[in-house]
């Protein structure tokens, strides 16, 4: 069996989708829809290969190609299906299918290949990111899920707020993945330099790890210059604390887009990097200590700001951002095969929860905001169930699965970073504040929302729903904590490639850590229903008390004004009514005018200067040629008579 | 030189000929004038050849009169000139309605 | 090899013939010339073993006897690559200039005798020869940009003329230094790069206080240095590439800068690569000035060919900074930038052109939101934007790549003008990396600012690409494509080369 089919079906299927081959909606979609359950079934096919590996570990490996740099360099290019990649394949794949269904029922476009083979395209690339065996290769599929989406948020290319939203996702990754670069080539230079090995594949670079304990610059280790480096490529790529930026206005793309790239997969790469780059972050205590930081505080930074958002999408975004700290976190204490499972259980109900509220934002005819809803769950019942059962595994319910990944987390934290572990428990109360207060100003209160009367959720939207949720009902029993004496299958499943603990059988600890996290969860549900089951008076009665608190927070802490007042390059858009300020004072912006200019009158002047010498010369000496005969004689006499004086002298000279 | 008339007044008379015709040549805006200048150029010449003719004569080998053969020719020649010149200037007189040489400029640059 | 030199030319003799009113014909022929010289050429490419013996195809016939000058030309690795290249473009650019029907015949026959001239250069291996071919392949571009170009035409045909003929003084300067102190008895010949580098090193007499090696580096690289261009001597390049008409922006960005970057590669390193290894340092900071500000330079502009141009400034860097490290994948990387850029470019001036046909205007604040009118031109431009950002999977990120790694891995010798170091191409690499970033942020916002928005009411009755553009297009972009992941063909051509040029420096050391 071939790994390749799983990356190329999907790959193909965007090709011929995006050259117009089908343009019957049906059609389109359905083929869609058709190539990730057929990558799904691949994968699935390979399952047998993983139990018959042997002492690498469950691993399957393919190899593609390779280039020859050298007569006697090659860089082989190759898949490899181990324990990480199969479980982020069936997520991607899964999901990614469930997704696709959910599209046929709820974009209503003029055509539709375009969008399907996006959404194919970024599916082929996110495995090939999942799938590959070296890291250039991965780096391919890392920038395909970048351009996909960039196509994807801009699909609505008729804004130029959309554009401006992809084009900073597509920057703000690439600011990332110059760490991500910087690293790729360290590593290159320093294990072709020391071992003549050219490559990036996951296994020479683990097993020859020990190469990187030299040091580099100061008293930093190589193995710290690296990781802090992948790390920055993991931010921009995962949305970590300094490059977050993007992902709430990557909610300017379709409502099932943001589900999938935004939620399950693409935001999560960042993790499986980690997850795969995993010797080079316990190499060095700074790295992983710096990694934990970045994550609580993304954590708590995407929880409080969440609180005060207007838009649905924003929340969830924010939510979005939250988690991923939280599994950022989990990578940086060690624990990656809990931040894999993390990934998961967030992919299945971070979907449910867009898919929910993509439903709600259909039946409210587009509209986003929350403040304008309310009541809804007499109207969208079955949408309504579904709602709170992935807010409560994101707050961490048992016996949801949200439970056991988020547990898991505290549980690693409380046991070894206690401070740390109060943040988290901190976090899970913000986070239990916003999804509730969503949950109640959106579904409750006895505000009427403005809504489309016909609506009723289509099958294709429900269905996926629907699965979603009975996963979450069943996910969360892959690992469970030890103390239950079940099978652990997961954590086994990952020990093969990952440094995993296995079985505590700590009772007492787990369960008061289970307990303390369900009564803050619960502190933050009843405070929610509280203030917001009648409506967003609360939110305007903390603005009038509040002022500064709440600006500070709906306003992202001014971090994204800061960003664009620093660093956005605007140009002469004068003509663009999205834009307000023509012309911003930003770094950017001055540094390339700066430049610009200096290139066309300065540089372009010396050579215009150049060019000016011979012409003045010229018109110097063509005054002579005044056409006036006389003059010209009078040259030629004075000359002949000094040529004449001249020679007399000579001759004289010489003479004597 | 105890002599009235050497060879070098003849020379000095040619000299001053010479540059006064030159000055005549470079100074006169009518164009007649300074082909009147040009005649005493060659004039001048002629007197050079005739004077060293007359008091040089084992300077020349072949002839004797050499020099007075010459004078012939420049009379000659000056009048070929003189025919030349005044037909250009005729022309140039029918084209610019002018004599006047600083007028007649363009070809300048 | 003197056939494959000289056919284009000959067609456009032949050309000459041909009365001028029939546009049709003579565009057929000239593609047609094309088109099958460029088979030929991969015909005789494939026959060739390039792992083998350095040159193939060595044709040597003395010309000018007391100097000692022949007539001699042969295909090696890098000539090999730099001729497919030559005529992919070249048959790209003929195909697209069927819009050309102002004195047609004489667009298409400087077209030919630009070819020859091209690939005279390419092919010679005697110096003196390729002096004349480089001079050769200025003057129909003279021409082309001054009578067929834009607005102001005729201004940036002189400056281009006049500047790159600046540089050929100091290239005439080296040669004739060259042969005139040239001790044995055979011309100055490409395949006897050893004795030359012999000779020249042991040359003990001073000219003015400088030794002889370090006046021809200096003639040399000015000369290069202005054709690729290098920083201070670049402001030629914005100005032709601007006013020249499409397919003369496509050879000129495509081929023309990669001409000065070949003559660096051969004859600096062939003749002296002691000089080389002096001045590495100088060079590899003018390459990474290439880079930041050629990029900076380039968000400044308003007009989007202009913006082009600077962006090929930007790219060009990569090559220099290859170059100057001095390792064996900064070379290959140079070598294969110097390709992906020339297609690239090439599919970029394209589409530039395809904007400015239609709307005639390129200032980009006129236009917007063709997405939804010219729906084949966009996914093109997409694909052309996301090519020349480095997107990995195309071509352009291979060779950025490769250098990049390339660069990080050289070192100082002892002998360069900085001494020994080995932080510096560290340090230097990694501010070059930036222009990754900044050559994104200007490009999106070129293809946001054409493409993306509202589409103004006077853009309404836009046609888009037709199907004959597009097919030659889509041959382009899939080139592109399939070099990306997987460039082992080309990089074997450039073995021999890379490893000989290796081998000179290490002899110095």
């Amino acid at each position: 069996m071939y790994l390749f089919y799983i990356i190329i079906l999907p790959l193909i299927t965007a090709v011929l989708l995006r050259w117009h081959v089908f343009d019957n909606k049906k059609s389109a979609g359905v083929i869609a829809c058709c190539s990730v359950l057929g990558s799904f079934v691949v994968v699935l096919l390979h399952t047998r290969y993983l139990f018959m590996a042997g002492d690498s570990g469950a691993m399957y490996f393919e190899k593609l190609w390779e280039w020859k740099i050298l007569p006697d360099v090659t860089m082989p290019f190759g898949l490899r299906l181990d324990a990480i990649s199969y479980v982020m394949c069936l997520l991607v794949t899964f999901v990614g299918f469930l997704i696709h269904v959910y599209s046929l029922g709820y974009m209503k476009l003029k055509e539709y290949s375009r969008y399907f083979s996006y959404l194919n395209l970024f599916v082929a690339m996110m495995l090939l990111l999942v799938l590959s065996d070296q890291l250039l290769f991965m780096f391919i599929g890392w920038e395909g899920v970048g351009l996909s989406s960039f196509l994807l948020i801009g699909f609505y290319h008729q804004s130029h707020k959309n554009m401006n939203a992809a084009k900073k996702a597509f920057i703000v990754n690439r600011i990332g993945d110059l760490g991500l670069l910087l690293a790729m080539i360290l590593l290159l230079a320093i294990y072709f330099l020391e071992s003549g090995q050219f490559s990036l594949s996951v296994l020479t670079l683990e097993t020859k790890a020990s190469l990187l304990q030299a040091p580099g610059i100061g008293d930093f280790t190589l193995i710290g210059i690296v990781g802090v480096l992948l790390f920055f490529g993991v931010c921009g790529k995962s949305a970590q604390m300094p490059l977050y930026m993007w992902l709430p206005d990557a909610m300017a793309g379709p409502t099932p887009v943001s589900a999938l790239m935004h939620a399950a997969s693409m935001v999560t790469a960042g993790i499986y990097l980690m997850s795969r780059m995993h010797f080079i972050f316990d190499g060095s205590v700074f790295v992983s200590h710096l990694v934990m930081w970045v994550g609580v505080i993304t954590a708590l930074f995407g929880s409080t700001v969440a609180i005060f958002q207007r838009d649905i999408k924003k929340i969830l975004a924010f939510s979005t951002i939250s988690q991923l700290g939280y599994m950022t976190l989990a990578c940086g204490i060690g624990a990656y095969g809990v931040a894999l499972f993390h990934v998961l259980t967030h992919g299945v109900f971070k979907a449910l929860l867009f898919l929910s509220a993509g439903d709600v934002i259909k039946a409210c005819k587009g509209n986003q905001d929350i403040y304008l809803m309310g009541n809804l769950r007499h109207k969208l019942p079955r949408t309504h169930v579904m709602f709170w059962m992935g807010a409560l595994s994101l707050v961490g319910i048992f016996p949801l699965a949200g439970y056991f990944s988020k547990d898991l987390i505290l549980f690693h934290l409380f046991t070894n970073h206690f401070g740390v572990y109060l943040l988290a428990l901190l976090g899970v109360f913000f986070t239990s504040c916003y999804i509730f207060r969503l949950l109640y100003l959106v579904f409750y209160g006895n505000r009427q929302a403005d809504t489309n009367q016909e609506y009723r959720t289509p099958i294709t939207m429900l269905f996926p729903m629907v699965i979603l949720s009975i996963l979450l009902l069943m996910l969360g029993w892959l690992w469970v904590p030890s103390f239950l004496h079940l099978p652990e299958v997961l954590p086994e499943f990952f020990a093969t490639v990952l440094p995993v603990e296995l079985g505590h059988h700590l009772v007492f600890k787990e369960l008061i850590v289970g307990l303390i996290s369900t009564v803050f969860a619960a502190t933050g549900f009843f405070l929610a229903r509280k203030f917001f089951l009648y409506g967003p008076k609360a939110d305007f009665w903390i603005a009038k008390r509040y002022p500064r608190f709440y600006r500070l927070l709906s306003h992202q802490y001014y971090l994204d004004e800061l960003y664009y007042k620093a660093f956005v390059f605007e140009n002469h858009d004068d003509r663009d009514p999205n834009e307000d300020n023509a012309f911003t004072n930003s770094v950017l912006h001055v540094v390339a005018v700066f430049k610009g200019l200096i290139d066309r009158y300065f540089i372009d002047g010396l050579v215009h200067w150049f060019a000016w010498i011979p012409m003045f010369l010229g018109s110097v000496y063509a005054k002579i040629q005044n056409g006036q005969i006389q003059s010209y004689l009078r040259w030629i006499t004075m000359g002949s008579l000094i040529s004449l004086l001249y020679w007399f002298l000579w001759i004289s000279k010489a003479g004597q | 030189m105890p002599a009235l008339f050497s060879l070098q007044s003849y020379l000095l008379l040619s000299a001053m000929l010479f540059v006064i015709g030159l000055i005549i040549v470079l100074t006169k805006n009518n164009a007649i004038q300074i082909i009147m200048g040009i005649e005493l150029i060659f004039n001048a010449a002629a007197i050079n050849f005739v004077a060293f003719s007359c008091f040089r004569p084992h300077l020349l080998d072949t002839l004797q009169m050499s020099g007075q053969v010459i004078a012939i020719f420049v009379i000659v020649v000056a009048a070929a000139d003189a025919c030349a010149a005044l037909a250009i200037i005729l022309s140039l007189f029918r084209v610019f309605k002018t004599t006047r040489i600083q007028n007649i400029n363009r070809l300048k640059g | 090899m003197t056939f494959l030199l000289f056919f284009p030319m000959l067609v456009g003799v032949v050309l000459l013939m041909v009365p001028k009113h029939v546009h049709n014909t003579i565009y057929k022929i000239s593609l047609g010339a094309t088109v099958a010289h460029f088979v030929i050429l991969c015909l005789t490419l494939v026959q060739i073993d390039f792992s083998f013996d350095q040159w193939h195809y060595v044709v040597k016939v003395p010309w000018i006897e007391p100097l000692h000058i022949y007539y001699a030309l042969g295909i090696d690795g890098l000539s090999a690559l730099m001729c497919l290249l030559t005529s992919i473009t070249m048959v790209l650019a003929i195909a697209l200039s069927y819009k050309i029907k102002k004195k047609s015949k004489a667009y298409f026959i400087l077209m030919l005798f630009l070819q020859t001239g091209i690939y005279g250069v390419f092919l010679s291996i005697d110096l003196f020869l390729f002096y004349i071919f480089w001079e050769m392949a200025l003057i129909p571009l003279y021409f082309l940009i001054g009578i067929w170009g834009g607005v102001r035409r005729e201004y940036a045909a002189i400056k281009f003329f006049i500047y790159t003929m600046i540089g050929s003084v100091f290239l005439l300067l080296s040669l004739v230094l060259l042969y005139l102190l040239n001790p044995t008895d055979s011309g100055i010949l490409l395949t006897d790069l050893h004795v030359h580098q012999q000779w020249i090193r042991n040359f003990s007499e001073l000219i003015w206080g400088i030794p002889v090696s370090t006046m021809i580096f200096l003639g040399l690289f000015i000369a290069f240095a202005i054709k690729i261009p290098i920083f201070p001597f670049h402001t030629w390049l914005p100005d032709a590439h601007v006013q020249a008409p499409t397919p003369v922006s496509v050879v000129l960005a495509g081929i023309l800068l990669k001409l000065g970057m070949y003559g660096m590669l051969r004859f600096t390193l062939g003749f002296v690569p002691g000089e080389v290894v002096m001045f590495a340092p100088v060079i590899f900071i003018l390459g990474v000035i290439n880079l930041i500000y050629g990029a900076f330079c380039a968000m400044y502009q308003k007009n989007m060919k202009k913006l082009i141009a600077y962006s090929s400034i930007s790219h060009m860097g990569y090559c220099i900074i290859g170059f100057s490290a001095l390792t064996f994948l900064g070379l290959e990387g140079s070598i294969m930038q110097m390709l992906s850029h020339g297609l690239i470019a090439a599919l970029l001036f394209i589409i530039a052109g395809a904007i400015y046909e239609r709307t005639y205007t390129l200032t980009m604040s006129d236009l917007g939101g063709f997405a939804s009118q010219l729906p084949r031109l966009t996914f093109v431009a997409v694909f052309a934007v996301f090519a020349a950002i480095g997107l990995p999977g195309l071509f352009g990120f291979v060779s950025e790549f490769m250098v990049l790694v390339g660069a990080f891995m050289g070192s100082l010798y002892p002998s360069s003008l900085f001494g020994a170091s080995d932080t510096f191409f560290q340090l230097g690499t990694s501010v070059a990396m930036f222009t990754v970033l900044i050559t994104a942020v200007y490009m999106l916002w070129m293809l946001q600012r054409t493409f993306f928005g509202a589409l103004a009411e006077k853009w309404t009755s836009l046609e888009d690409i037709s199907t004959f553009d597009l097919g030659w297009i889509v041959l382009l972009m899939a080139l592109i494509f399939v070099f990306g992941i997987q460039p082992s063909y080309l990089l074997e051509l450039t073995h021999l080369n890379v490893t000989d040029w290796l081998d000179f420096v290490g002899e110095i050391q």
